[in-house]
């Protein structure tokens, strides 16, 4: 009797209580990409002036099988300024007959401008950690110019602009000095610990977008403190062992040669028995083959062949030791994660020298660092050599 | 009509196996791994945890051996033949609060995990509501029946479990682990105490083994059950600090959700994967809810024992709702939730001890 | 619900008693007034066929008695009706009427089945059940003779249980045969049959068939105590039946499994069940039922063990698409777009642009128009009913789609929906599990996935608060017996599964090697 009336009971309260978050998918405006930047012209505000971009999908314009709707653009980008980001977004729901919806956004672009300010990052970066809407795995990218443009490029290859970043992030194994796409949960963790870290940074031309290397930020005040070139970005995936797969142009006997990378494993040993004298020694060692030659001599050469080595563990050293060299004397900030070995492998030496690791005393610019490589052929790929001149 | 014996009002020692760990996972887990990593140093935490973990298996077996030494008697009939009937009573009835209280906080609990991952819009009242609603369709019914749903559940939210652990060895990076054991002995002791509250539910056997058909084994059972939220937990918690570091543990909210979040299933129909993860779980916090009202109806029960269950049930459930809709924030919620486990693990401590001596200064006879 | 069952069983025995009262009414000495009586009971009908006649020689009057059609009226000629005219033969015929009608009883009637009758209750019941009634004038008794003989359909391939590998008999309406289909293939001295009468004016024949020293008497006891207070006036289907002696008859599942297949109802007498027989309908019950029972079919047997649990795992697979699918969709669309891939989000967001409805009334609306044509394609005579098919599904489902009424994701929704349910294997689940599914839509337009697992939830409280003659109905998931899941969403090799389930408690536990220990 009493489960009769409470199966009614149950029933009743579901048809009472109606559909507070029923909202069909076709009348949300799914959100998938936002670009910040700053405004030009400051008021006379204490706060600076932000102004988001969203990009709108319009579903209409992705176009069915049928082909129904496939003139319309697949997009939509709409701009709003004031000082905070939450403002921003509730006055554009005003703007937009749907009600933007942010969990299927995908892409954060910031302009450098808005990153040099001082804590105005880890800001905006607060709402998009802190809003459940948001996901884990959005990408962040900085933009060297405005960061709009970003989001105005209009590729051939898809229809969304997003969709073509996120697309050629995935490509960060084709070459060396991609720097993996920062996911907001790692910019998380950047914000809460005290290291200082690079995200990448990209500009857009001629409807393309490039990556340039990265933004390197300062782990305590969370600002744009310099950039890194294409090149030192290499060299920082190099010791942080986040290659994948890239490539090394070097000459060996005047001739233009390509070593493909295919596994590199870097390791560092700190040795902080004298917390004034900090040696930090990396070992790296690569595999790979032969991807490309100019020359005609024959690879199957044991000599020839370990002096092609030489040659890319001579370069993978330059190429470390310039980033390294950057990171100590321009920038004079471990973005390399240094200290996080330190205080995992050395928690006492840690706990002396936090304080002062790469500001203050700037133990970490003052420290030794040695690199090491140890490069290996592992194939010449399918042939010898293409081009035969006779026997020399 | 009793033709065919299924030992309906009687319980196995295979479903009190079960009945423990459903009781222990619940809301707790979801949280446990941010109080556990702001007070201690990277992944030390499973320190805490293992020894936690110990206590209260070793907890759950002394309550079982306890209460198994009175072959089918209520808490009630024991505790009076042990103390008097007046204590007992107080005893009784201080149970049946706290019970209540967990059933409170689960359900207050479950409205406002639903509300950052399920809902935005709609009341916290109703949710609550709805789910209080068929927490009491299931108490309602067969107490046997509340088991068997122990033993449905549990396989799923163990799976669950399992498969946010495996979709995440992927993130997983050991080196977030270090450095070991540089955690100081105080902030250990916090540690100790939040792993400890998190493994209450040891005390539904001082009600539940009165109901086992065979008591002898219950212990041993009983203690095995236990292990599994142990183990569990030292899992998850390991992952949360392999996969988010000790830093971005200690300031999410939930971070095993958070864990569900960061799952990127290959080829999958779903993403967002901690929706689906919450979902489940809410199966596991239902099964503690339900249990934990149940026991409580049960020590009434024991108490009044003209009324019937279902009067019981009517007068308890608006009590339930009201006291769980009491806090307003999710500070005053967590307050409530951290003020409840401590007093049920002190109270549970102290009616153990107060018992077990009085038994041996008065030589209460147990029938071993 | 123990003093319904019982007040019922109290009630009807005092009215047998009345009855009894009434009724009984004992056959007259003069052979006319009996008939005159029997004519009377039965108003005259032109059916009742009534044969006078003299035995030679003798001014003994004698009369037999049958309705036309009911009887094999060859084995009436030859075997009564010759051989009590002829009766001249014999040298002398005793004088008494008495002796001579024992005589015939004895000697002369060649019928297998004779009984002696004295009531004209007895009368009537047997002559309606198709026996012959010899009267003798002088003797206040009848000899009644079943020579049951009308038509009857033959052995088909049942319908609604098709295979592809097995047998192809099916049950028919004629309780014998029925009866001898299960004996031919259980060939154990143990097998019994216990014959029932139901219906108050039907007075049909139910049997219950079990395997002594198989099942467990508990439930035979059980189940003859049900069958007992079934008490109505006609029992058409084994159905009412069915919901007479139910557990539970709020729950939306079948607590008894109905089948028109010997070969199935064989497998479960030997699993340690019990069939019930009802006279009249190829539709024979077995009890008890459990949740995993509802979705195994003989075939899963009869094909190798591999794809027996391909077939298990993929109608567990229909059976979850059969209640969640379209309240998933509902949930996704209206609640947790953000759980949609992407890409599908958007398509599905560009298809259902310009659909007027919110998702859960397209999908209500669909499920309905589902139902429609399903019931539709029953009542139809096979070919038209398959033109509707054709008719509903495509012309309706594209019309719809193009004008704009609901989006093609639906569509596809719907459509593996209900193909998903009707690959159940049997129609009452199947029906069952929809009506389930319009629940499940209702609570995730309310709830989104909230509301769904709230149900899910609350299905799992109903089903494990649910039992099928004393048999929990979510064994053996709970209470768990790891032994039976070889059979249950895996099929073992059969080899493999030595032991009846345990959760029939059978009282011989052994299926296989039955001489080793």
């Amino acid at each position: 009797m009493n489960k009769r009336l409470l199966i009614h009971l149950c029933w009743m309260m579901l048809l009472l209580s109606g559909c507070w978050d029923e909202n069909d998918i076709e009348e949300r405006g799914f959100v998938i990409g936002t670009a910040i930047d700053l405004v030009e012209d400051q008021q006379a505000n204490d706060n600076p002036t932000l102004k988001m971009t969203n990009q709108f999908v319009v579903p209409a314009g992705i176009g069915l099988p049928t082909g129904a709707g496939s003139e319309k653009k697949a997009f939509t980008n709409l701009s709003k300024t004031g000082e905070s980001l939450f403002e921003i977004i509730r006055l554009m729901s005003t703007a937009v007959g749907r009600a933007p919806y942010y969990e299927h956004l995908k892409l954060i672009v910031v302009s450098e401008e808005v990153a040099r300010q001082p804590d105005l990052f880890a800001g905006i970066m607060d709402l998009f950690i802190r809003d459940q809407e948001m996901r884990r795995e959005m990408r962040v990218v900085i933009s060297e110019d405005k960061a709009q443009k970003i989001l105005e490029i209009e590729p051939e290859t898809e229809n969304l602009p997003v969709m073509y970043i996120t697309n050629v992030m995935e490509n960060t194994t084709k070459l060396a000095g991609l720097i993996d796409p920062a996911r907001i949960g790692e910019i998380h963790e950047h914000l809460l610990e005290p290291q200082s870290y690079v995200i990448p940074r990209v500009f857009s031309s001629d409807d393309k977008i490039i990556f340039n290397g990265g933004a390197v930020f300062h782990g305590e005040s969370n600002r744009l403190v310099g950039t890194i070139n294409l090149e030192e970005a290499a060299g920082l995936n190099l010791i942080k062992n986040k290659i994948e797969g890239g490539y090394f142009k070097i000459e060996v006997d005047n001739k233009l040669m390509v070593y493909e990378l295919k596994r590199v494993k870097s390791n560092i040993e700190i040795n902080a028995n004298d917390p004034e004298d900090i040696n930090i020694e990396i070992t790296i060692d690569a595999e790979g083959n032969i991807g490309e030659m100019f020359g005609q001599k024959s690879l199957l050469d044991k000599a020839y062949l370990s002096k092609i080595e030489r040659k890319v563990s001579e370069r993978i050293e330059q190429v470390v030791n310039n980033t390294i060299k950057k990171a100590q004397e321009d920038l004079k900030l471990d973005f390399f994660g240094f200290s996080e070995i330190l205080k995992r492998k050395h928690y006492e030496i840690w706990n002396e020298v936090k304080e002062n690791w790469d500001e203050g005393d700037n133990i970490f610019a003052n420290s030794t660092v040695k690199v090491k490589a140890d490069a290996i052929i592992r194939t010449t790929g399918a042939t010898d050599r293409v081009k035969d001149q006779g026997s020399e | 009509m009793k033709s065919f014996k299924y030992a309906d009002e009687k319980i196995g020692e295979k479903e009190i196996m079960i009945a423990v760990p459903s009781m222990v996972i619940g809301v707790g887990i979801l949280s446990l791994p941010k109080d556990l990593a702001s007070a201690t140093v990277a992944s030390d935490g499973w320190i805490p945890l293992i020894i936690g973990g110990f206590i209260a298996i070793l907890m759950t077996w002394l309550v079982a051996k306890f209460a198994s030494g009175f072959v089918n008697q209520t808490f009630l009939t024991y505790a009076s033949s042990i103390a008097t009937r007046p204590v007992a009573i107080v005893l009784t009835f201080l149970f049946a609060i706290l019970f209540l209280l967990i059933t409170a906080f689960q359900v207050r609990q479950i409205a406002d995990i639903s509300k950052q991952y399920l809902f935005d819009r709609t009341p916290l009242e109703i949710i609550s509501l709805a789910f209080l609603l068929v927490v009491m369709y299931a108490v309602s019914g067969s107490r046997a029946g509340l088991f068997r749903l122990n033993v449905m559940f549990l396989p799923i939210i163990l799976f669950i479990a399992l498969s946010v652990f495996v979709f995440n060895l992927g993130w997983f990076d050991y080196e977030k682990l270090f450095p070991v054991f540089k955690t100081g002995f105080n902030d250990y002791v916090k540690g100790l105490n939040t792993s400890v509250t998190s493994y209450l539910g040891f005390s539904i056997l001082w009600f539940y083994i009165a109901l086992v058909d065979k008591p002898k084994k219950a212990p041993k059972m009983a203690a095995i059950g236990m292990c599994i939220p142990v183990v569990l937990y030292i899992m998850l918690y390991l992952l949360c600090i392999g996969v988010f570091g000790r830093e971005v543990t200690a300031n999410l909210l939930y971070p095993t959700v958070e864990l569900a979040k960061v799952v990127d299933i290959p080829g999958g129909f779903f993403e967002r994967f901690e929706s689906i993860f919450f979902v489940i779980w809410i199966m596991a916090i239902f099964n503690t809810a339900s249990m934990a009202l149940d026991v409580a109806v049960l020590a009434i029960n024991s108490i009044f024992s003209k009324m019937l269950k279902a009067k019981i049930l009517f007068i308890l459930v608006p009590i339930v709702y009201i006291i769980s809709m009491l806090p307003q924030e999710i500070v005053e919620v967590n307050s409530f939730g951290a003020a409840m486990s401590i007093s049920m693990l002190f109270y549970s401590v102290l009616v153990f001890a107060l018992l077990f001596v009085i038994a041996k200064v008065r030589g209460v006879k147990r029938d071993e | 619900m123990v003093s319904r069952y019982f007040f019922r069983k109290k009630e009807k025995q005092e009215r047998k008693n009345k009855e009894e009262n009434f009724s009984v009414k004992k056959i007259a000495k003069k052979i006319e007034n009996n008939l005159d009586n029997l004519k009377e009971i039965l108003d005259k009908p032109n059916d009742l066929v009534i044969r006078e006649f003299t035995i030679k020689g003798s001014k003994h009057k004698c009369a037999i008695a049958y309705i036309d059609g009911m009887v094999d009226s060859n084995l009436v000629h030859n075997n009564i009706m010759k051989n009590v005219q002829l009766i001249t033969g014999r040298d002398s015929l005793p004088k008494a009427e008495s002796e001579l009608f024992e005589e015939i009883y004895q000697e002369i009637l060649s019928v297998t089945s004779i009984k002696k009758g004295s009531t004209l209750d007895d009368i009537s019941y047997a002559i309606l059940s198709g026996s012959t009634i010899f009267y003798l004038d002088g003797i206040d008794k009848v000899i009644i003779m079943d020579t049951k003989g009308w038509k009857t359909r033959s052995i088909e391939e049942p319908i609604t249980e098709t295979v592809i590998r097995g047998s192809r008999e099916g049950f028919i309406e004629n309780i014998r045969t029925n009866m001898v289909m299960i004996r031919r293939y259980i060939r154990d001295p143990n097998l019994r049959f216990k014959t029932y009468q139901v219906g108050r004016r039907s007075k049909k024949d139910l049997v219950l068939s079990y395997i002594d020293g198989i099942v467990n008497p508990d439930i035979v006891k059980e189940v003859n105590r049900r069958l007992e207070t079934i008490d109505m006036d006609d029992a058409p289907e084994s159905g009412y039946i069915e919901e007479w002696i139910e557990d539970s008859f709020l729950s939306p599942f079948p607590q008894v499994l109905n089948t028109e297949r010997p070969d199935k109802v064989a497998a479960a007498l030997l699993e340690g069940k019990v069939a019930i027989l009802l006279d009249g309908t190829p539709f024979v019950l077995i009890a008890p039922a459990t949740l995993g029972n509802t979705l195994q079919s003989p075939e899963d047997y009869y094909e190798r063990w591999t794809i027996g649990t391909l077939l298990r795992a993929l109608r567990y697979l229909a059976a979850f698409i059969a209640m969640f699918l379209p309240a998933l969709y509902i949930a996704l669309v209206s609640f947790h777009p953000g759980m949609i891939p992407s890409d599908l989000a958007f398509s599905i967001a560009a298809s259902r642009e310009g659909v007027p409805f919110p998702a859960y009334v397209e999908a209500l609306l669909m499920a309905l128009t589902m139902e429609l044509l399903r019931e539709a394609g029953t009542r139809l005579p096979t070919p038209i009913g398959q033109t509707i098919g054709i008719v509903g599904g495509l012309v309706i489902g594209e019309a719809a789609v193009s004008a704009g009424l609901v989006s093609p994701a639906m569509v596809i929704v719907v459509a593996l929906n209900a193909i998903a349910s009707f690959s159940l294997p049997s129609y009452s689940v199947a029906i069952s599990f929809r009506i389930l599914l319009f629940g499940m839509m209702l609570a995730a337009a309310t709830f989104g996935l909230y509301g769904i697992i709230l149900s899910y939830i609350m299905l799992n409280v109903h089903l494990v608060n649910l039992k099928s003659f004393g048999v929990p109905y979510t064994t053996p998931f709970a209470p768990n017996f790891l032994s039976d899941w070889k059979d249950l969403i895996l099929r073992a090799p059969i080899t493999t599964i030595k032991r009846r389930p345990t959760y029939m408690q059978p009282l011989d536990k052994k299926s296989l090697n039955k001489g080793d220990s």
